[in-house]
Parts: structure tokens; sequence; C-alpha cells
């Protein structure tokens, strides 16, 4: 079972033109690699795979898929529409499935006429068995064939497109993961097989029915008791329809629960930071008074009775003052007795021994006579009244009194000057103490704001929302308990009305031993054990797979991050009471972590896909061609590289167009990446192929060829 | 998931030895190819078979029917 892939070529198919020999890529088991820069025929490329499975194509321009019909025009290569009148473009693929090789070939004749294209569609199929070629004919077997390369139910796993790998897996719903496990585990054999035994077994109720209607036409008795059991048997049908319907909506329920009470424990955060953010608001605002309190007291303290701070630096000019004062003392005291008193030489008689001589008639500096009013007792009685005192200097006070009194006056605050300084030092450092308080609440209040916007919060702190959130948790709830309420009853009432129809069964086989009945009895029997093991079976499974996938899942997760700078965390799966299952990536603390890069997000799907083909029954491995354009835009080389070793063992055959291995400066246009890699190719450590698209020359993107250099074949 | 390992899964139901009193040494001989003497697994193998082959559900039903019938 799968399929290979061995080649994919184009003919005048978009940036492919020419012949489909010279635009063919040989493929291997392992890991194909197509290495091209942007628009050199990467999407195009898998453009030509859609086209065969499901003819469509991807419109870059619309962003969404496109009937082939609508797009053959775009499809055709622009050189081949501008150079020739009439040209075929066409995609082939050759593929093996259980030894039968297979070709397949979509092709459209483009024709000009008036400048009109007349396009004739084609699409053939060859069957290669045993070397003999034999041309599928009808439509449904081609069909039928195609779906053999890529079945339809693994193709949104096996066709891969960009950021289509974060919705790989849906892990939004309870289901999404088992389906995604039912579909790649392949256990939809065992799902088909049980379905078909649980129509069987309604087939063969009937059938039972009929017989014992038939043998017993003439019985009453026993023709009502069939008439009660297919009553009841109508009311469980119809009960299992009502249950399917309350499941739905208890997992509903449950699902919006589960969203809202993340919301709600985000709400509790929310209200907390909340809390703290007007706590710090309020203090500060309160620091902010005070600051400004202090800032408008400055006002004050300039004029203060004691310490006024308009003194701040006169300090100086205080010892400028008192010398200034002294000195101008001394200057004044000189002048006045320079200008008026008479000076003596040193040695002179003192006042006291003028008036001796005087009385004496005799000069005792030079020892003559000086008699009464004679020329040298006039000089005597002159030397001995000459102006001396300073009262009677009418200057002498001037300016005295005057800078006095100023001393007088500000000596207290000549005191206390030092004082001032030190007050304003403080003053200073108070309100620097302050700011940084401020700050550091600032910043405190803007990680709680953070913190709060990080649970959900808005700027507005609106917390209408976190109301409403609460409303409709309490409804979901609510809602739950309803539902399972309805589910038990009705499980109840099953329960009774089987239990009603064995009693009925038990007398219908007392009452009669027809062979037909009996035989169709035992049939029925059977297909209700039939219904059973492979009801078991499947759900024995399933909970093998779940209890495989954690483990499985991780290991894979790991390869792929490995050597990863951030840690991506640890992948936890809990199965629900309804039997499916909730994907959710843990811290080393077990805490939920959301908010991871693309990168991480993909790894995630990845590694589910890949731990659920590595549970697979049988052949651990996808077995057909798993297909990527450009799966890597996110990823990082490490990623990358990982995902080269890792993807081999799990997918049989992959083909992954990217261009994070191209580097056009090089000469074979590699980056390190890519050497790397192709060194590994070569040696053999990575299985497959390795091709580097080029273009021709340069061109109009409409002009633009692609070729193709095989580097790993 | 081939038919051959939804045939050999379902023979690891414990309800074949505890409801057919099937020894588990005749169910690990069982083969997808060959013919069961236990009636229960030759109505498996007849449903999974037939699938395969892709034959219609009633077609598949009176095959199986048949088959209970005249084992």
């Amino acid at each position: 079972m799968g399929a290979i892939i061995e080649s994919i070529s184009f003919k005048n198919f978009y940036n492919y033109y020419g012949n489909y020999k010279n635009n063919i890529y040989r493929f291997k088991r392992g890991i194909n690699i197509i290495n091209a820069d942007n628009n050199m025929g990467k999407s195009k490329f898998y453009n030509g795979v859609l086209w065969i499975v499901q003819d469509q194509v991807y419109d870059a321009d619309l962003k969404r898929l496109r009937s082939v019909d609508e797009s053959y025009i775009l499809m055709a290569s622009g050189k081949a529409k501008n150079e020739e009148h009439k040209f075929t473009m066409g995609v082939k693929i050759v593929f093996y499935e259980q030894e039968i090789k297979y070709t397949v070939l979509k092709e459209v004749k483009f024709q000009k006429d008036n400048n009109t294209w007349n396009l004739l569609p084609s699409f053939n199929l060859l069957q290669t068995e045993d070397n003999k070629d034999i041309s599928i004919l009808d439509i449904k077997e081609k069909e039928k064939i195609v779906d053999k390369l890529i079945p339809e139910e693994l193709k949104r796993y096996a066709l891969l497109q960009g950021e289509s790998l974060e919705e790989l897996v849906d892990l939004s719903s309870k289901s999404g993961l088992a389906s995604t496990i039912e579909t790649l585990v392949g256990i939809n054999t065992l799902i088909n097989a049980y379905e078909t035994s649980s129509n069987f077994v309604k087939r063969s109720s009937k059938d039972l029915a009929d017989a014992e209607k038939a043998a017993n036409a003439e019985n009453q008795k026993v023709l009502e008791l069939l008439q009660k059991k297919e009553g009841l048997e109508k009311r469980i049908e119809n009960a299992q329809d009502c249950l399917e319907k309350y499941q739905h909506e208890l997992e509903e329920a449950e699902n919006t629960k589960q969203t809202l009470e993340a919301h709600l424990m985000n709400a509790k955060k929310r209200e907390q930071y909340k809390s703290v953010m007007d706590k710090l608001e309020y203090q500060i605002n309160e620091k902010k008074k005070k600051k400004d309190n202090l800032e408008k007291s400055i006002t004050t303290e300039m004029f203060s009775d004691d310490y006024p701070w308009l003194l701040t630096g006169m300090g100086e000019y205080i010892l400028d003052y008192s010398s200034s004062r002294i000195e101008l003392v001394k200057q004044t005291v000189k002048r006045d007795w320079i200008s008026e008193a008479i000076m003596l030489p040193k040695g002179s008689p003192d006042s006291q021994s003028l008036r001796e001589m005087l009385e004496e008639g005799y000069c005792r500096v030079c020892g003559r006579s000086a008699k009464r009013d004679s020329e040298a007792w006039l000089h005597i009685k002159k030397v001995l009244e000459r102006p001396t005192s300073k009262e009677e200097n009418p200057r002498k006070n001037d300016f005295s009194d005057f800078f006095s009194n100023i001393q007088i006056e500000t000596s207290p605050f000549v005191q206390n000057l030092e004082k001032v300084g030190e007050i304003i030092k403080n003053y200073r450092q108070d309100i620097l103490d302050l700011d940084m308080q401020i700050k550091i609440l600032e910043e405190e209040k803007e990680g709680a704001e953070l913190e709060f916007i990080n649970a959900g919060g808005i700027n507005n702190k609106d917390d209408s929302s976190d109301s409403k959130t609460i409303s409709d948790f309490t409804y979901a709830g609510r809602t739950i308990d309803q539902k399972t309420e309805d589910i038990n009853k009705v499980k109840e009432n099953i329960s009774l009305w089987e239990r009603e129809i064995k009693s009925i069964e038990n007398k219908l086989t007392d009452k009669h031993s027809d062979e037909n009945v009996n035989k169709h009895r035992h049939v029925n029997s059977m297909m209700k054990q039939l219904e059973l093991l492979f009801k078991n079976t499947k759900e024995r499974i399933f909970n093998e797979i779940i209890a495989a996938l954690e483990k499985n899942a991780n290991e894979k997760y790991k390869e792929l991050t490995y050597g990863n700078l951030t840690s991506g965390g640890k992948l936890e799966f809990k199965k629900q009471t309804d039997g499916t299952v909730l994907v959710s990536i843990r811290d080393v603390n077990n805490n939920k972590i959301t908010g991871l890069g693309t990168g991480f997000q993909r790894m995630k799907q990845l590694s589910i896909v890949m731990a659920i083909i590595s549970s697979k029954i049988g052949n651990k491995q996808f077995d057909f061609p798993f297909i990527s354009d450009a799966p890597f835009s996110e990823f990082g080389n490490n990623f990358i590289n990982n995902f080269f070793i890792v993807a081999p063992k799990v997918f049989t055959q992959s083909i992954i167009l990217i261009k994070e291995l191209y580097d056009p400066r090089t000469e074979n246009f590699l980056n390190n990446l890519g050497d790397q890699i192709l060194e590994k190719m070569k040696k053999g450590d990575i299985p497959g192929t390795f091709y580097v698209n080029v273009i021709k020359e340069k061109a109009d993107t409409a002009n633009l060829v692609t070729d193709n250099k095989c580097y790993k074949l | 998931m081939t038919a051959e390992d939804v045939f050999n899964e379902t023979l690891k139901s414990p309800e074949l030895q505890e409801i057919y009193n099937i020894p588990i040494d005749e169910i690990k001989n069982e083969s997808y190819y060959s013919k069961s003497k236990h009636e229960i697994i030759e109505v498996i193998r007849t449903l999974l078979i037939s699938k395969h082959n892709l034959r219609s559900n009633d077609a598949i039903y009176n095959i199986i029917k048949r088959h209970i019938i005249e084992f």
C-alpha cells in the first residue's frame, strides 16, 4: 500500500517552458529537495501536482484555490504564448502503487485563432504492469487511480503550502485531533468495517422481524410482541439521534467553557493587576503631591525668619562686608587725624610736662628759658592746646553707627548661614528621593499594566467584557449540567428499551422454533457480535495511540527543535471524558505556554502529525508523497536542518520546495546550510534527491524560463 | 492500516476467548488469507476481504448471511 512518485515533468507550464524531457524531476524515497529563489517555479511546481490530483491551482493573487478550467491561460508559459500560435501545456506524473506503474498526463492544447486562444484539455492515464501498457479510458477509473497517488482524506496532510502547516491538526476542536488520528493511522478501514457491521445489525434485525412475522401470521400475541419490539427499536433509533445531538451540544458547551475558563483565569488576573495598578497610581499621586508641596514651599523658605534661603551664597559677602567695614573705620580715623590733629614727633613731652614747662617758663626739650609770653613760651602753649580729642571732631561718627547697626541686625542670620546650606541640601535630596520613588512606582505600575494587557486587558481598563465572560462561563456550565442530565436520561431510556427488547426476544424464542426464524436470529446475533468486536477494536487502537502519542510527539518535537536556544516547552495530551484529546504546550513548571513563535507552532503541528504516523499499526510511515511548498518560511536554519534529518523516518517520500538553501551569489546557488544538506545527501546520511532551479536568462515575469540542475540523484 | 491489519487487530479482542471460547493458540494461527474453522473469525475475514475488494454492502451482507447459515 502507498504510492511513490518516480518523476514529475512539465511542458510549457508557467515558467517551465519547453518539452517534458527539458523539465523533468526524478524522485526517490526520502527527501527530495527543490531549492529555488522567489519566482523560480516552486509554487508553479506545487500547482502542477494540484492540477493532477484535484484539478485546481493556487492563485497567489486571490490567495485561494481555483479550478483549472478558469486558470488554463494563466497556467500556460508566457514565452510559449508569446512565441507560438499552437502549443501544448501539460503536467506528467509517473508513480508506483503496489508495483504497478501509472503515468498520469493532464494537458491542454492551445491554438490561436483571430487573437483568441482555443483550448482543448485532455486527461490520459497509462497503467504499466509486467511491461504491458494499458491505457485507462474510463474517467471514473482514472480518478480512482489518481486517488491512489494521494487519497482524498490524506490530501490535507500530504499537500502543504506555507502557513497551512499551522492548520494541519485542528487543535482548537476537541474532535480535531481524533479526526487526524483516524485519518493518518488509517483507522478508516476499521471504522468502515464497524459502520458496515452496524448497518448489517439493522438489516438482520429487520430480516429477523420479517421472518418472525411470516412464521406467526396467525399468532396475534406474537405479532403484538413483534410490533412492540419494532416500536422500541424505533424509539431507540430516535433516542440515539437525540443522544448524538446532545453529545454535540455538550462538546460545544465544554469547548466554550474551557475557552472561557482560560479567559476567566485571566479575568481574575486582570482584576488582581488592576487593583495593583490602582494602588500604585494612588501612591504615585501622593508622592507627586508631596513633591508639589515641597516645590511650592520654596517662596516661604526664601524669606524664612530663621533660615532664609535668600542668604544662600552670602557667606562670602559677609566676610567681604566685615573686612570692608574694618578698613573703612581705619581709613576714617586716619584721615581725621591727619587733617585736624597736630602730630608730635616720637619722644615729645606729654601734656602734663608741657603744662609744667609753661609754669616754670623753661623748655625741657631744648634746655632754654621760655619766659611767659615769650615766643618760646607761646610755642609750648600752642603745642599743649593742639586739637587731640575725637569728640571735638565734627565728622568722627559718620558711618560707624550705620554699619554697626547692620552688623547687630544681621548677626543672627550670619550665625544660621551655614545651616541654610544644609537645609537646602536636604531639600534637594528630598526632591531627588521623591523623584526616584515616583520613578520606581511608575515602573512597577508599567509592569502591572503589561501583565494586565497580557492577561487580555485593554488600555482603558474597561472590564465589561470580563462581566460577559463570567456570565457566558456560568451559562456554559449550566448547559453542560443540563446536557449531561439529558444524555444520562436518554441512555437510561435506551438501556431500559434494550432490556425490554431482550425480554421480548426471549419470549419470542420460547414461543416457537421455526427453523427460518432461528437462522435469522442466529444471523442477527452474529452481526451484533461482529459490530461489538469492531467497535471494541476501534476503541482499543484509538486508546493505544493516544497513550503513546504524548511520548512520541515529544520525541519528535525534541528532535525537530534540537539545538534551538529557546525552549519550545513540552507537549501535553489530555484525554477528555468523551474520548477526544486536548493538546497544550507546557513549560518546565507545567504552566501552559502561549504565544510561542510561528516556527514553534508549526513544529508542534508537525510533531503531532509525525507522532500519529509513528503510532500507526503496521508500517509506521506516511505511505504517500508529502509535498510541501515553502513550509519553512518561519523556520530558522536549526529547524530546517532537524526537519531534513527527522522527516525521512516518518515520510516515505517527501518533496520539499524551499528557498531557504538558496544563495544567488554563490556558484552553485547554495548557501552554507544548502551545502551542508547536499553533503549529507551525497554521503547518504539523508536519503533523497537535490535540485536547484535556475533562471536561464533575465526576463520579465511573463517570459521567465526556469531550468533545473540536479545535484544529487 | 490495511484490511489484514484490521483482521489481526480484531483477533486480539478478548471477547473471542471469553464469549466464543476460542483458545489463544488457535487465534494466533489464524490468517487473513486462509479460511477459519471458527464461525465468527470467518465472518470477520469475509467482511474485510469483501470490503477490500470493493464489493457492495448488499453483496457483502448476502455473502455473510449465507456463510452464517451454511456454517
